[in-house]
């Protein structure tokens, strides 16, 4: 309910003639010595990856530093412990430990430099299965839902994550390409039209039934998408994660996105440090951030083609700028127009289509590689395995 | 015209032997007429009659006369001729004729003029004496200032004191005047009058000069003779062009010689004057201008007074609590200020009468209504409009007045084109209601009702409302000259609802409530002229209702959830004296003794001695009954000023206080917000105490038109709250667990310069103060940034205000105000790290970084319709400016991680000029 107050005091500025500037604080703090831990004991399968990295100052623009060579144990409350071993820089994983319900686990980490820290004993949360995966549109917004229930009331905490991927097309087909210097057609497998994208979520996605009568998540927003957006251009596609969490882990995330999402309006509440739940186990040793999880993850994919929307969100993508486009002339004077002729052609430039002149081919479309190949937007050429 | 005036009245003076008025014999005259001068016809009436005439050639020159009499008398040709024009006449014994344009004269003095009674009966003017209103007035003024009042029984023993005492009132509208000056100058003995407009002094008998000032009003004299103990009854006349003397004029005296210190009092008058943010007077941000007192950001109403928090302040509106002072997200302040009179701030040197809250009372009083006929005023801004009317029920006994307030707020959001504007909705109203009665000279009823709501709704999801009602009874009686007793019941009541019906499974309405009932007596004795005793007793019930969460519609899932209502009782006595040792030094010395019980039916949750309290180690779970004491504090306050006067026109100051606050305001956020809630003192949330000891320093300069002050204080606050990092605030039922005990101290001194009076008046501060907390405990969970000092989130080192205004005419004013002040201080993100995919931010400690400082200028122009006296409505126009720079200062600055990186926002509200155009009436 306090978020609604950022929304507000956003809702008076505009009203009152106010603004939102950029700002960077003046603090430029470079001696930063914290720990990030990522930690998850997935019990379906056994799998526990930990992520280890360093924070960095404000101001660096570079990334973070992966932790190398720690040692990361984990532990259960009967004595068992299993090494995770790292499979890329700061990443640690083990897999086929064996689960038991009721148990608890914790990880234990001992840093390069010696440092020791150790999660709090975690319990294992099952994860119901997502009921249904929905969407609907208003007027400028099309909103992923999620609907779920967990009449055994093993948890009443969710939290979500999702992959969305979608089919886009670049504004201009290419039908050939330039060898040397002679134009021939495009296989099949060389087409630079259709590409694909995904992108994770990055916000922080959670819900809780602690106040409702019957544990039922029910039309839990996930995700946003804008009318207009490439995603929505030709098929789109939203794998949603849905895992179970301890009280602990709710509380911890609550707090993170609440200070990292939505602070610093004078109605929100007031930042504050969240540690989480990994502790040091020598105070003078350099802090330690983030949370150690069990449980397990069950997720839905849904798809969203053109067709179903309504009718005013069919469009095609925006074109930018690709038309009209410019001609490569056969022959010099076989166009109005001509930027160059096919005895000017070489591998840097793209071409479109052909242009006929009853049947004799007069020329072809010259365009770019932003209009033409759909790669420069992000996406790749492959058709992911899921994909219909 | 004046000279006519004067003219007339030396004739008076002249023909004061008079005859009787019907010595007058008939005297006829003939003639025929054709648009002659009346000078014409003066001349045939002389030289056909004994009579004489008087008058002015530029009163009578255009008059035409066309006219035939036959043997008439005189007065009925004059008669004739001067009906239907503005020209009057009358004829004295001796044959004069004297003509007057616009009023009559009379010409002989009534029979009983020498006959008049003795010194307690007023003038009876004649019958004849048909003077105009100011006319009459300013007679009567000048007759009551040249008169002898006789005070108590003539006696020819004239040792020992008598005891004056009266109440001031306006002239105009009978309505007792707050905080006027009562004084003679030798010995320097005043008071001003309290709320009721009720004074009493102690005199030496024999013959003095009282003296009588106050803002906005007249002042006056009154020679006295004290024979013993009596009563006087004192008229001011309104300060017709009150722009002349703008500023607190009563204050010049008071503010060197009272013994009060750290008190801020502001007319209306005073206030109307300054530029206005959003077309209307806001006593509450009139009130940040004043030196010491502060607030976390524009737009809101929460006052951080001396380093302390925006729960510690006592804000009584007419002696009823006021929960949340503002309107519309804080842009306009609760109080209707067509209804108000005055307000007083105390900063320090809060005397014993006052108790509950820690860092400073804001009373504020509102006008009782016209005594003699009916008048309104209203006025019209861009976002609201707002009618009061007031008047006599039973003429000079019985008043009312009615004040209301609304925008039209949700009609401009409809025609904004933005259309996610367009289905928010936004809106207030409040409604004031006083009567006050008049049951003879010694008693006196005073109602009060206050009523509020606001409500708004962004963008079609939750919406929010939230009200204030709050009504007093108080009944004055007057025992004799020495002692009176007020007896005051109160009732108020702060509400809020929030309410979302998105989705029908998730609709909920929350509700908060608390209310509390107090009632209080208090006892005013003038012992002599040496000691002023006060002593009173109050109780105050207070009743929450910390949560209610219900479903809403059939669909709901939402379970309903309410917190247990939470009762305390807070019972006071208090007595104070004031003492004027010499005319050099003046003490008060007073102490106040409250009693708290938190009392059931409750639950109690008990956690282990020495542990963090957390909900996972609760212990036991405890019940007690209906009435059931769970828990009870009590304490001493003692309250003491001194004043020592250096010269007559330099003195220095002390004072001390303590106070206690058993019920105080839950917030994790910056600023007062709507749904904040209210946490009576329990087993494990202490009440707070509070020390103050401030000194200062005081001088009148250049004719008692320049003040200069300082104040400095040291301030300590035992068991204020603040939140553990992440804390939930709302519908917790072990709320303990999210708080801290901490302890607080601020510190700092204020300067100000003020020029009272003159064209350019107003007022100069400068401010340095700091205020840290402190929350250290064995447990790393109730502990903020390792135990050490913090400075609080309304800690502004530096604050500069300037206010001034300069009057080009009897029309024209124009008015400054320049703020200038540190920014506050914040929590900043110190490092960022990835998680989860996306980049989040490790903070620094709690406060220790500042967002940039904050400068503002306003500008305003008050143009005043003509001053004639009689018309149908007064009317005025305001045209204002506010931050004329557009500075865009920052309101906040924050960190979001938004699709994966992190943004830094700095938010300002009011980041351009705001102009404002302001139509004010009164009829």
């Amino acid at each position: 309910m306090r978020g609604e107050w950022s929304k507000l005091l956003l809702f008076v500025s505009l009203v009152c003639g106010g603004c939102l500037d950029p700002y960077s604080p003046p603090v430029s703090e470079t001696d930063v010595d914290i720990l990030v831990v990522d930690g998850f004991f997935d019990t379906n399968g056994g799998i526990a990856t930990v992520v280890l990295s360093k924070a960095i100052p404000l101001s660096s623009t570079e990334e973070a530093d992966a932790e190398t060579d720690a040692t990361v144990t984990l532990l259960d409350d009967a004595g068992s412990n299993y090494q995770l071993h790292e499979d890329s820089a700061g990443h640690y994983s083990v897999t086929g430990v064996p689960v038991h319900t009721d148990a608890q686990y914790r990880i234990h980490i001992r840093t390069q430099a010696g440092n020791e820290y150790q999660s709090s004993l975690m319990g294992v949360y099952p994860t119901p299965p997502i009921d249904s995966v929905g969407w609907i549109t208003d007027d400028d917004e099309l909103t992923i839902r999620v609907n779920t229930h967990d009449f055994s009331n093993k948890t009443k905490y969710f939290r979500w994550t999702y992959e969305e991927t979608w089919a886009y097309h670049a504004a201009v087909l290419s039908q050939y390409k330039v060898v040397g210097r002679n134009w021939v057609d495009r296989q099949p497998d060389e087409m630079i039209f259709y590409c694909w994208n995904s992108q994770p979520s990055t916000n922080i996605i959670i819900g809780s039934t602690v106040r409702l009568s019957e544990n039922i998540i029910s039309q839990a927003p996930l995700a946003y998408i804008k009318k207009g957006s490439q995603k929505l251009g030709m098929k789109y596609s939203i794998l949603v994660s849905q895992r179970g969490l301890s009280e602990e882990e709710y509380t911890y995330l609550e707090q993170l996105k609440k200070t990292t999402e939505s602070v610093g309006g004078l109605f929100d509440p007031q930042p504050s440090q969240v540690p989480g739940n990994i502790q040091r186990l020598d105070p003078s040793t350099p802090l330690a951030v983030g949370f150690f999880g069990v449980g397990n993850t069950v997720k839905q994919r849904i798809f969203i083609s053109i067709s179903d929307l309504p009718d005013e969100w069919q469009f095609s993508v925006p074109q930018g700028g690709c038309y009209p486009p410019d001609t490569v002339c056969a022959a010099p004077g076989s166009l109005k127009i001509c930027t160059m002729t096919f005895a000017d052609l070489n591998e840097g430039v793209m071409l479109g289509s052909a242009i006929y002149k009853g049947i004799s081919l007069v020329g072809i479309t010259l365009t770019s590689p932003s209009c033409a190949d759909c790669r420069t937007q992000g996406g790749v050429l492959t058709k992911p395995d899921f994909w219909p | 015209m004046k000279r006519l005036y004067s003219w007339t009245v030396i004739c008076i003076l002249i023909t004061i032997a008079a005859l009787p008025a019907s010595a007058q014999t008939l005297r006829l005259i003939s003639g025929t007429y054709d648009s002659v001068r009346f000078e014409q016809i003066v001349l045939d009436i002389e030289k056909q009659t004994p009579y004489h005439f008087y008058y002015d050639h530029r009163a009578t020159d255009s008059l035409r006369v066309s006219m035939s009499f036959q043997n008439s008398e005189v007065a009925a040709v004059l008669g004739e001729i001067f009906s239907g024009t503005d020209l009057h006449f009358a004829v004295d014994g001796h044959n004069n004729i004297f003509v007057t344009q616009g009023r009559e004269i009379m010409a002989a003095l009534p029979d009983d003029f020498f006959n008049q009674g003795g010194p307690q009966n007023r003038i009876q003017t004649g019958p004849a004496f048909d003077y105009t209103e100011y006319e009459k007035r300013e007679k009567q003024k000048k007759l009551a200032e040249s008169r002898l009042y006789s005070i108590g029984p003539k006696s020819t023993n004239m040792v020992g004191n008598g005891t004056i005492a009266g109440s001031v009132r306006d002239a105009a509208s009978g309505e007792p005047v707050i905080g006027a000056a009562v004084y003679v100058e030798n010995p320097m003995v005043g008071i001003s009058t309290d709320q009721f407009g009720y004074y009493s002094l102690t005199l030496p008998k024999g013959r003095h000069e009282l003296k009588i000032k106050s803002i906005g009003m007249k002042s006056t004299v009154r020679h006295i003779m004290v024979y013993g103990d009596g009563k006087l009854e004192i008229e001011l006349e309104q300060d017709v062009t009150p722009l002349k003397e703008v500023v607190i004029e009563s204050e010049k005296d008071v503010r060197v010689t009272g013994v009060a210190m750290g008190l801020e009092k502001l007319d209306i008058k005073t206030m109307k004057n300054m530029p206005l943010a959003l077309g209307e007077t806001d006593i509450m941000k009139v009130v940040l201008t004043l030196p010491g007192v502060q607030t976390v950001g524009e737009g809101t109403v929460g006052l951080n007074v001396r380093g302390g928090a925006t729960n510690q302040n006592l804000i009584l509106f007419n002696d009823a609590v006021v929960y949340n002072p503002s309107h519309l997200f804080g842009f306009f302040s609760t109080f209707n200020p067509d209804v108000l009179k005055n307000v007083e701030l105390y900063k320090s040197g809060i005397t014993a009468d006052y108790g509950g809250r820690l860092s400073s009372v804001l009373d504020v009083s509102s006008r009782e209504g016209n005594l003699k006929k009916i008048s309104g005023s209203g006025g019209i801004s861009p976002i609201t409009g707002r009618l009061t009317l007031e008047g006599p029920i039973i003429k000079d006994k019985t008043s009312f007045l009615i004040g209301a307030r609304t925008t039209y707020s949700d009609w401009i959001l409809t025609k904004l084109d933005d259309p996610r504007l367009n289905d928010s909705k936004a809106s207030f109203y409040d409604v004031n209601l006083n009567i006050s009665h008049k049951f003879g000279e010694k008693d006196n009823l005073y109602l009060s009702g206050y009523m509020s709501r606001d409500k708004f709704k962004l963008d079609q999801d939750t919406s929010y409302s939230y009200s204030d009602r709050n009504a007093s009874v108080k009944w004055k009686h007057i025992f004799n000259n020495r002692l009176f007793a007020v007896l005051t019941g109160g009732f108020s009541r702060y509400q809020y609802a929030v309410q979302s019906d998105a989705n029908p499974v998730n609709a909920f309405n929350m509700n908060f409530e608390v209310r509390q009932l107090n009632g209080k007596l208090d006892f005013n004795y003038f012992l002599n002229s040496k000691h002023t005793i006060s002593a009173g007793l109050s109780s105050v019930r207070y009743q929450l209702k910390p949560g209610n969460l219900q479903p809403e519609g059939p669909e709901s899932l939402v379970m309903s959830d309410v917190l247990e209502h939470e009762q305390g009782q807070e019972s006071a006595v208090y007595i104070g004296d004031n003492f004027e040792a010499s005319p050099k030094l003046s003490l008060y010395a007073g102490i106040r003794y409250s009693y708290y019980q938190y009392l059931g039916p409750k639950t109690v949750y008990t956690y282990p001695a020495g542990a963090a309290l957390d909900a996972s180690v609760i212990q036991d779970t405890l019940h007690y009954d209906k009435g059931k004491n769970i828990a009870s504090y009590h304490g001493a306050e003692p309250r003491f000023s001194a004043r020592y006067s250096l010269t007559d026109k330099m003195s220095v100051k002390f004072s001390y206080n303590r106070m206690r606050q058993y019920i105080q305001m839950l917030s994790n956020t910056t600023a007062i917000t709507p749904t904040d809630i209210w946490k009576l003192s329990d087993t494990y949330v202490k009440p707070q105490i509070g020390d103050q000891y401030s000194l200062g320093f005081y001088a009148t300069l250049r004719k008692s038109t320049i003040d200069v002050s300082v104040e400095a204080y040291y301030k300590t606050m035992e068991n204020s709250l603040d939140f553990k990092n992440g804390a939930s605030l709302l519908l917790n039922h072990h709320i303990e667990t999210d708080v801290v005990n901490a302890q607080g101290k601020a510190y700092g001194a204020e300067f100000m310069i003020k020029k009272a009076a003159g064209k350019l008046n107003g007022w100069i501060s400068y401010t340095w103060s700091r205020t840290f907390l402190q929350a250290k405990s064995d447990n790393e969970s109730e502990t903020v940034n390792e135990g050490a000092w913090y400075p609080s989130s309304y800690d502004k080192p530096h604050a500069v205000n300037f206010v001034g205004n300069y009057k080009f005419s009897r029309r024209f004013n124009f008015s400054l105000n320049t703020t200038y002040s540190t920014g506050r201080p914040i929590t900043l993100p110190l490092a960022k790290y990835e998680l989860g995919g996306s980049t989040r931010l490790y903070y620094s400690d709690r406060n220790q970084y500042r967002i940039p400082d904050y400068f503002r200028i306003d500008v305003s122009i008050n143009v005043e319709g003509n001053h004639k006296i009689k018309k149908l409505a007064h009317s005025s126009w305001t045209f204002a400016v506010y931050n004329l720079t557009g500075r865009r200062n920052a309101y906040s600055v924050f960190f979001r991680s938004e699709n994966g990186q992190v943004n830094g926002y700095k938010l300002s509200v009011f980041g351009q000029p705001i102009p404002t155009i302001t139509y004010n009436f009164k009829f």
